[in-house]
């Protein structure tokens, strides 16, 4: 029933989430899920891949607002990497690109944390 | 050629006629490059920046601004060479009003300016000229430059060439507004879909769940995600106030003082920021929290609930879209919310329906099928379950030849915990009545079981007799239980009172026991309270007194039917009241 589905990779200090399928309402809880587990493995270096992942929803931003104070007051940071013009495009309708760092490709996304040992903005 | 040489060099003094051509060309290419690049640009910036940029580079200007008409006025939009200070001056709209329209020069020069306060800016500022951009007879805005770095002043075909060029930029700049806005207007459009994709969305998602708190948990989500917040407070309204339900970056022991104040004020009837609530306390501690929104939930008129929304994580205010938004998708969500609560209710219901239906049959199951026979006596025995399903017990159980055991009792509470209870009760009783004849250690033993077996709240009143049918003496010990009723042939009557505490309360209890003769016509009637607290419509209870004329009355009918009819008047006086416990009577009745 479910098409959303979680992928994870701890990489270093780095914890990459692959998302793919549809991030809504029904599948929001999900997600939120995987990042609270990752943030309570005191891993609070996130890079959350949209490669794959077709649909966004309000309820699915809602996560990313969710976790973010934690995550940059423990000198962490979630980054975005690789939306769809079609799942940015969600995201930037509602200013996140102001907010959040947006990555086109993976690797700078991992990069970006090697550059910045300070708390994110 | 040479007549156009003439007539330059007679309008040009000084300047060799080939000179001039080449100026003249040069101007002419200026303002055909730049018609082409305005053209063919519809993105504002780059318009305004070819529109200095070109006469600066030309005309050897170090100082350029463009002023464009806004809703509040003219405002600098791009300015070159401007100390920064200067770039937020406004021009209030008045200010021009017939100013540029009435004078007819194209360009002005910093006297010919008739606004004193745009005069006094391109003073400051150190600008000479000012050249409105009209355009349908509209003043769009102007640019002002100052002087030649050369300090040469503008000859008549510079101020000519400016003057081509800002009519040209007027058109391109006409343009890049409206594309601008049709931009604006279609971003305003994808927010507007976006929001209504969201209700879609929250609707679909809320209406596939049930569960209450998980309503209020995606609610929490859809609000993070849409307003851009990372605190949020949802307050539901309960019988002492009102109470923190889900939350994000609130912490509930500082949110006491606010749920107790909310007490005190009407809701306003949309999404509010909280400055328009009408509670300087609820202001104040809002403020604290940092918390700017505030939306009812409201059902059918009657108020659920606050959320409180903290500040947007990107510095925008919430403005009338937002507002409107919040009251329709909390209203949204307060539907999903109530239909959960009607579902949890209505299976609470159908739990507790079959929780009593499973009591039910545990009770009859305990409860005698068939009475047996005793020689020389009648005996007979009824049980009504209440709705709830009390505890009633009762039994007759053969001992040896000549005994036989009768018991009644009623355990506390109601269902379920009641009906096992009993199963425990009847089990015991049944087991310790094989070895043992004396009603007295009995119930001690069962006493001390129930004490062992159940908490201090858990208890039973309990009636046991022994009767020997060769000795006609019935020997008993109530334990709290109401008095059963001796009826003799003549109408005398005796209660059985003797024995002692309820069972369960306190271990070891000395139990006393009692016996009695029964003669010819002897009936010994046992009931429990649903029997004498049978209500009537008045709430008056049936009663002792009424009990004991009926068994008088009835003395001499056959037993069965004398319960019986005393289970008619039971029902005659309650009508149809339903009633709290169990009605159950045994009663024997000596014959021969």
């Amino acid at each position: 029933m479910s098409n959303f589905e979680i992928s994870r990779e701890d990489n270093k200090e780095i914890t990459v989430l692959k998302l793919h399928g549809y991030l809504d309402a029904h599948t929001a809880r999900e997600f939120e899920q995987s990042l609270a587990n990752v943030i309570k493995e005191q891993r609070f270096k996130i890079v959350v891949s949209l490669e794959n992942l077709k649909y966004i929803s309000s309820a699915g931003l809602g996560v990313f607002m969710g976790f973010i104070e934690e995550v940059r007051k423990k000198g962490g940071d979630i980054k975005i990497a690789q939306p769809s013009p079609k799942v940015y495009k969600v995201f930037d309708l509602l200013g996140f690109p102001n907010l959040y760092e947006f990555y086109d490709q993976l690797e700078t996304a991992l990069k970006a944390f090697e550059k910045t040992q300070q708390p994110g903005k | 050629m040479a007549k156009l040489q003439d007539y330059l060099s007679e309008k040009y003094q000084g300047l060799t006629a080939t000179e001039e051509i080449e100026r003249r060309l040069l101007e002419l290419s200026s303002l055909f490059e730049i018609s082409q690049q305005l053209n063919q640009s519809l993105d504002l910036e780059r318009i305004l920046n070819t529109v200095l940029l070109i006469p600066m580079g030309r005309l050897l200007i170090p100082r350029g601004v463009i002023f464009l008409k806004k809703s509040d006025g003219f405002r600098i939009l791009m300015a070159k060479g401007l100390k920064p200070a200067l770039t937020s001056f406004t021009l209030p709209e008045a200010e021009l009003k017939n100013c540029i329209s009435q004078s007819k020069k194209p360009v002005l020069q910093l006297n010919d300016i008739p606004s004193p306060v745009l005069k006094s800016f391109a003073q400051d500022a150190g600008l000479e000229i000012c050249i409105p951009f009209i355009s349908n007879q509209q003043v769009l805005g102007m640019v002002l430059f100052s002087k030649k770095l050369n300090g040469h002043n503008f000859s008549p075909e510079e101020l000519n060439f400016l003057s081509s060029l800002a009519n040209i930029a007027a058109t391109s700049i006409q343009n890049a507004l409206q594309v601008e806005e049709i931009r604006e207007i279609n971003q305003r459009l994808d927010e507007k879909i976006h929001q209504l994709n969201t209700l879609f969305d929250i609707d679909r998602g809320l209406s596939s769940t049930l569960d209450f708190n998980e309503i209020l948990r995606l609610l929490g989500l859809v609000l993070m995600g849409q307003m851009k917040v990372t605190r949020y407070g949802i307050l539901l309204k309960r019988e002492k106030g009102f109470k923190l339900y889900q939350y994000k970056g609130i912490s509930p022991s500082e949110i006491g003082p606010l749920e107790k104040r909310l007490r005190k004020i009407s809701a306003p009837n949309q999404a509010v920021r909280i400055e328009s609530l009408l509670d300087n306390d609820i202001i104040a501690q809002c403020h604290q929290q940092q918390l700017e929104v505030c939306i009812p939930m409201v059902h059918q008129n009657e108020l659920l609930g606050y959320i409180f929304l903290g500040k947007k994580a990107g510095g925008e205010t919430y403005d009338s879209t937002d507002l409107e938004f919040l009251t329709t998708l909390v209203s949204q969500a307060v539907i999903s919310l109530e239909n959960a609560r009607m579902f949890q209710e209505t299976l609470e219901k159908q739990r507790l329906e079959e929780e009593l239906n499973v009591a039910r049959t545990i009770q009859k199951k305990l409860l005698p099928h068939q009475l047996p026979n005793i020689p020389g006596y009648e005996v007979s025995g009824m049980n009504i379950p209440s709705k709830q399903v009390g505890g009633d017990y009762y039994d007759v159980i053969p001992l040896g030849s000549h005994t036989v055991a009768l018991a009644i009792g009623d355990v506390a509470g109601k269902g379920v915990p009641a009906a096992l209870l009993m199963a425990n009760l009847q089990a015991a009783l049944r087991i310790v009545l094989k070895f043992n004849p004396s009603p007295q250690q009995i119930i001690s033993q069962l006493n001390n079981l129930i004490c062992e077996n159940t908490d201090r709240d858990k208890f039973i009143t309990f009636f046991l007799a022994i009767l020997n049918t060769r000795e006609h003496t019935l020997t008993y010990v109530n334990a709290g239980h109401n008095y059963p009723i001796l009826v003799t042939s003549t109408g005398t009557i005796q209660t059985l009172e003797e024995g002692g505490l309820i069972l369960g309360v306190v271990p070891d209890y000395p139990y006393q026991s009692s016996t009695i003769q029964l003669k010819k016509g002897d009936l010994l009637y046992c009931y429990t309270d649903g029997v004498t607290e049978a209500v009537n419509h008045e709430g008056e209870e049936f009663g002792e007194e009424l009990l004991l004329r009926l068994l008088n009355r009835f003395h001499k009918l056959p037993l069965t039917q004398s319960l019986e009819k005393i289970w008619q008047k039971i029902v005659a006086y309650s009508s149809g009241i339903p009633q709290a416990d169990d009605v159950t009577m045994l009663a024997i009745k000596r014959n021969g």
